[in-house]
C-alpha cells in the first residue's frame, strides 16, 4: 500500500475544528445582529456579505483544509475566484450603463 | 520452455496500486469551482433584479423568517464541524467515532431539509407557488399565483422566483451530499475507507463544506436584507 507523503504532516486534533466552529457561530450571530441597523440598503448588503466572506474564509482554510495543502491549491482557488470576479465586474459594468 | 506451462511461472507479479491523493483532492476542488459558478451566476441575477426592484425585494424578504434561517445556518455549520471531526477520527483510526459523526452529519442535513420544506409549505399556503409555463400561458401573469389570486407586483414575483430556484438548487445539493455521505459510511463499514485511505471521505467532506459555504451567502441574501 503506497503512502501519501505529499500531504503536509501536521497533527490532527479535535480542538482546532471546534474553535473554528465557535468562531463561525459568533460571526453568524453578529451577522443577524447588525442586519437592518444601517440606513442604506446597499450598506446592509455589503456588510452582510463581508461577514459572510470571513465565514467562508474560515470554512475554506480550516474545514476544507486549504491551510495544510500544497500551495497550488491556493493558486487554483485564486484563479477560479478571479475568473468569477471578471465575469461579475464585466456584467455590472455593462448593466450599470443600461438601466 | 516447459516453464511457460507451469502455472506459477505464468503468474503476473502484482502491481502496486497507483494512488495520487493530492491529485484526487485537487481534481475535486476543480469540480467545486464549477459549482461556485453555478450558484455565482444566480447571485448575479439576484443582484441585477434587486437593483431594479429594491423596495419590492425588501418587502418580500421581510416575509421570510430570520429565526428559521439562522437556525438552518447553525445546523449546517454544525454539520460541517461533524464531518471534519469524522475525518480527524478516521486519521486517528477510530472507526466507530467516524461512523457516528457521519451519521450525525446526515441527520443535520435531513433536519435542514425538513425545516426548509416547512418554509416552502408556508409560502404555498399564502398562495406563492411555483407554477408551470402553461399557467403563465393561460394569462395568469405572475408565474407564482394560482388562478383567481391577486397578482403580486413584478419585483416580488422575481424575488420569490429567485428564492425558490436558488434555495431549491441548494436543497438538491444537500440531498446529493446526504447520499454521498451515506455511500461513504457504507464504504467505511466495508473497510475500503480507512486511516491509510481517507481520500474519498476527504472529498465528500469538501463537497459538504461547499454546500455549507453556499448557504452562508444565501442566508443574508434572502433573510437579512429587509
Amino acid at each position: 500500500m503506497s503512502h501519501d507523503h505529499d500531504h503536509v504532516h501536521h497533527d490532527v486534533g479535535y480542538k482546532e475544528p471546534i474553535l473554528v466552529f465557535l468562531a463561525l457561530v459568533f460571526l453568524t450571530i453578529l451577522t443577524v445582529w447588525v442586519a437592518g441597523r444601517f440606513d442604506s440598503a446597499m450598506t446592509s448588503l455589503v456588510v452582510a456579505f463581508a461577514i459572510a466572506s470571513v465565514k467562508a474564509f474560515f470554512v475554506v482554510r480550516y474545514f476544507m483544509h486549504l491551510k495544510y495543502e500544497d500551495k497550488v491549491f491556493f493558486f487554483f482557488l485564486l484563479t477560479a475566484l478571479g475568473t468569477f470576479a471578471v465575469v461579475f465586474i464585466l456584467l455590472f459594468a455593462d448593466y450599470g450603463y443600461r438601466w | 520452455m516447459s516453464d511457460t506451462l507451469n502455472p506459477e511461472m505464468t503468474q503476473v507479479p502484482e502491481m502496486e496500486e497507483h494512488r495520487d491523493d493530492v491529485g484526487a483532492r485537487l481534481g475535486f476542488w476543480l469540480f467545486l469551482y464549477t459549482e461556485i459558478f453555478l450558484f455565482g451566476v444566480m447571485f448575479i441575477l439576484y443582484g441585477v433584479y434587486r437593483n431594479k426592484y429594491l423596495d419590492e425585494f425588501q418587502k418580500a424578504a421581510h416575509d421570510l423568517n430570520k429565526v428559521i434561517g439562522t437556525t438552518n445556518t447553525l445546523i449546517l455549520l454544525f454539520s460541517s464541524l461533524t464531518v471534519v471531526l469524522a475525518i480527524v477520527a478516521l486519521k486517528k483510526g477510530d472507526k466507530g467515532k467516524t461512523r457516528d459523526l457521519l451519521i450525525v452529519t446526515m441527520m443535520c442535513g435531513l433536519t435542514f431539509l425538513v425545516i426548509k420544506s416547512f418554509e416552502w409549505q408556508a409560502k404555498f399556503h399564502h398562495g406563492i407557488h411555483l407554477q408551470t409555463a402553461s399557467g403563465i400561458a393561460e394569462g395568469h401573469g405572475s408565474p407564482l399565483l394560482t388562478p383567481g389570486d391577486e397578482m403580486l407586483p413584478q419585483g416580488e414575483v422575481l424575488f420569490y422566483s429567485l428564492y425558490y430556484i436558488m434555495t431549491g438548487t441548494h436543497a438538491l445539493h444537500i440531498v446529493i451530499g446526504f447520499i454521498l455521505i451515506l455511500w461513504t459510511t457504507i464504504k467505511l463499514e466495508r473497510g475500503s475507507i480507512d486511516k491509510d485511505n481517507p481520500v474519498v471521505l476527504e472529498n465528500v467532506g469538501l463537497y459538504w463544506h461547499l454546500v455549507d459555504v453556499i448557504w452562508i451567502f444565501l442566508f443574508p441574501l434572502f433573510y437579512l436584507v429587509s
